[in-house]
């Protein structure tokens, strides 16, 4: 009669775990699901399009930068596709030959950086951070120079690879 | 060993909680007469219960209860999370199970004789459960927001606004509002994820609190005596038969569950459509009822039915006053109670036949399915934020006609889109384009204004040519998208004429050579018109005379391409 009863707890045992096994093992699988989403997948930062070439000022005649926003086409989010989703703005403009497409995102506190057309340079209006007409960082607390983005001109199309950096430090590291 | 370091931690366990008591309880409750393989049905439905709030806090974690995202998250979970199918189809068959095994307990009860006194109080609670239960069903089938859910569950709400005086306010509250839309799935998914468990927990609680009680209603014609003889403790025996129950229950749902690919997911709901719905199986027997009701008296049958049938239940242990519990003494409970199932079932088994002799049922039920098929193929690519039905702009078809409505309507025609004034048209008609109608009209006048009449472009001369020829020329021309029905010797004949009727001289074959034409191989297809579309000055195309303007940087690559399959079908349109 023991014997019985002590199979009977070990078959009990046994079933309790296997039948929790099968409801467990899909579970934690299923949830897991955006980890293998995410392998083997490259997070690649798209060329998207600011403007075209020839709309583009030249500085170096005089004329004032462009702020252009940066839109990303069909943006996947889980089940929905966004056919536009604003990535952020830059200012686009050209120095001669040289194309230009800086972060509008001040290195600084990210405030966003402004144009100054008299004194001719980019101005941080939150907390006075002054930059060259290359972005290059003159007076004030930002720790680097404006970000500049990867440019590409294609069939008269100006591309740039849009991404954001880490705030308030003096290296420009992308995240 | 292990177990003695096991041991020193529950021990310590044990004098901070006193948790083994609470075990030994659990575990050591008496059962009068021994356990029996007719008690596992309570713990059966329990452990479904359980089934059910893994696999709904599973759900919940990718679903997102609004019109425009329920049904794209639902079909995200069934097409693309890993298991997602799995995990979907365990708790719509747990749910199917729940109803079986409630009715399967029921019947237990009955002809047990277990409602009686003094466990009245714990029969009604459990008709509350199986009450919340269905309550359960109803709510949970609307939220994917696919065809079926969404026209069976208006039956559903259209019967609750016809109850007299608060019926219309009652509907509009659960609606939330006087139709369906964000609101009603909100407010269905309050009830079926907060609202409905925690009332059926709350019951269950008070339901096994009353059993544990009053203890099993052991089988009638059994004296006290033997009965205290032969009781049992609820461990281990009874545990290990309620286990195989489960375990048999839960190898049941898995094979369906992997048979069926899980629960099926209708298309988005459109309310535009028609769609034969139909009721899950345990609702069918009222759904067959309506049928005998017809107009004014409907509204009392799907009220009254349930409310009758609910009074006698709940009157059940009222109306019995048999002196024992054998099923001979007790003849009208039992035959209420089963030959209401005995109705019931046949009832359904009536719906299912007449549904499967229906031939424009059967038909339509293909359709949709069909439509399903498309939708959640086309839910792969995402779904717009408009969700839903924008499914289906995913197809080029669809997306590519609304983009040549925006991009290409202000001077092309095709079919009823494009300018109403002839004067606003600035480029050649595109109805059927590239069909042997649409190039043997061309050939005879390149020039007419529904052609390149109205543009720059123009210099090519009418082809003159036999009617015989002229055949052989649109079959040639009609050849080059490689249609599958090309007459392939008049092609060939064409193609010599090409030649003779120094068509060669302006259109270029090898698709380099720049001419005065357009380039032809490839002619209509779409590699052909995403090319036309982002360089159509090039002199490969129609040079610098042509005043369409690049869509290169207009359109991206997807939306290229969706114009270029929209207007390539033209040349199959009918």
């Amino acid at each position: 009669m023991m014997q019985r009863r002590t199979l009977l707890k070990r078959l009990a045992g046994l079933l309790m775990g296997a039948m929790g096994a099968v409801l467990a093992t899909p579970a934690v699988l299923y949830l897991l699901d955006p980890l293998r989403r995410l392998r083997g997948k490259q997070p690649g930062v798209p060329a998207l399009p600011v403007a075209r070439l020839d709309q583009l000022p030249d500085l170096d005649r005089g004329e004032a930068p462009l702020r252009q926003s940066v839109v990303a086409r069909d943006v996947r989010d889980a089940w929905t596709r966004f056919p536009e989703v604003r990535q952020g703005s830059v200012w686009v403009y050209r120095r001669g030959d040289q194309v230009f497409c800086l972060s509008t995102v001040c290195p600084h506190a990210g405030c966003s950086v402004d144009y100054d057309e008299q004194q001719r340079r980019f101005v941080c209006p939150c907390h006075r951070s002054t930059f060259s007409l290359d972005g290059k960082r003159q007076d004030g607390p930002s720790p680097r120079d404006m970000d500049s983005l990867e440019v590409q001109v294609r069939q008269g199309q100006v591309f740039c690879r849009y991404q954001r950096f880490r705030l308030a430090t003096a290296s420009k590291e992308a995240i | 060993m292990a177990r003695g370091w096991t041991r020193r931690w529950l021990d310590w366990l044990e004098s901070r909680t006193g948790y083994r008591a609470l075990v030994h309880a659990a575990l050591e409750e008496r059962i009068r007469g021994g356990a029996s393989p007719a008690y596992v049905f309570g713990s059966v439905l329990t452990f479904i219960l359980l089934n059910q709030i893994v696999t709904g806090i599973l759900l919940a974690a990718y679903y997102a209860p609004s019109a425009t995202t329920a049904w794209a998250s639902v079909a995200y979970i069934q097409d693309q999370v890993w298991l997602g199918w799995f995990v979907r189809g365990m708790h719509s068959a747990g749910a199917s199970m729940m109803v079986l095994t409630l009715l399967l307990h029921l019947v237990q009860v009955t002809v047990y004789g277990a409602y009686r006194a003094p466990r009245e109080v714990n029969w009604l609670t459990g008709l509350l459960l199986a009450a919340v239960v269905m309550a359960f069903a109803l709510t949970g089938y609307l939220l994917p927001w696919d065809q079926k859910g969404y026209w069976a569950t208006q039956v559903a709400t259209t019967l609750l606004g016809a109850t007299p005086l608060v019926g219309r306010t009652l509907q509009t509250l659960v609606q939330g509002g006087p139709v369906y839309g964000n609101l009603t799935l909100t407010h269905f998914f309050a009830l079926h994820v907060f609202v409905l468990p925690a009332t059926l927990i709350l019951l269950l609680v008070v339901h096994i609190a009353l059993f544990r009680r009053h203890g099993v209603t052991p089988k009638w014609g059994r004296s006290d005596e033997e009965l205290e003889r032969t009781a049992d403790t609820f461990w281990p025996r009874q545990l290990f038969y309620d286990l195989v129950a489960m375990g048999v229950m839960l190898a049941f749902m898995v094979a369906w569950v992997i048979k069926t690919h899980g629960a099926e997911l209708g298309a988005p709901a459109d309310p535009a459509s028609a769609f034969d719905a139909r009721p899950e199986w345990y609702f069918l027997p009222l759904y067959q009822l309506l049928k005998y009701f017809p107009g004014a008296l409907e509204v009392v049958a799907a009220l009254g039915a349930p409310l009758i049938a609910g009074g006698v239940l709940v009157a059940l242990p009222f109306l019995d006053r048999a002196a024992t519990t054998h099923p001979r003494a007790r003849r009208l409970p039992l035959a209420l109670v089963l030959g209401g199932l005995a109705g019931a079932t046949g009832l359904g088994l009536m719906a299912k036949v007449e549904d499967a002799r229906n031939e424009t049922y059967q038909k339509n039920v293909q359709a949709a399915h069909q439509e399903a098929q498309r939708a959640r193929a086309l839910a792969l690519q995402g779904v717009l934020p408009q969700g839903g039905t924008a499914v289906y702009l995913n197809d080029p078809l669809e997306g590519g006609r609304l983009l040549f409505k925006e991009h290409c309507a202000g001077c092309h025609r095709l079919g009823p889109l494009g300018p109403v004034a002839d004067k606003d048209v600035r480029g050649p008609d595109l109805t059927r384009f590239a069909s042997r109608s649409w190039l043997e009209a061309f050939l005879r006048d390149p020039n007419s204004p529904a052609f390149f009449g109205r543009t720059r472009v123009k210099g090519m001369k009418p082809v003159q040519a036999t009617e015989e020829e002229l055949r052989a020329l649109v079959e040639w021309a009609y050849s080059l998208s490689d249609p599958p029905d090309v007459d392939r010797s008049l092609a060939a004949r064409g193609r010599q004429l090409f030649e003779e009727k120094d068509c060669d001289l302006c259109h270029e074959l090898d698709g380099q050579t720049e001419g005065e034409g357009p380039m032809l191989p490839g002619l209509a297809t779409r590699g052909w018109l995403v090319r036309l579309l982002k360089e159509p000055a090039s002199p490969l195309f129609f040079g610098d005379k042509s005043e369409m303007p690049s869509f290169a940087n207009k359109l991206t690559e997807r939306e290229l391409e969706q114009v270029a399959a929209f207007v390539a079908a033209q040349r199959d349109a009918k």
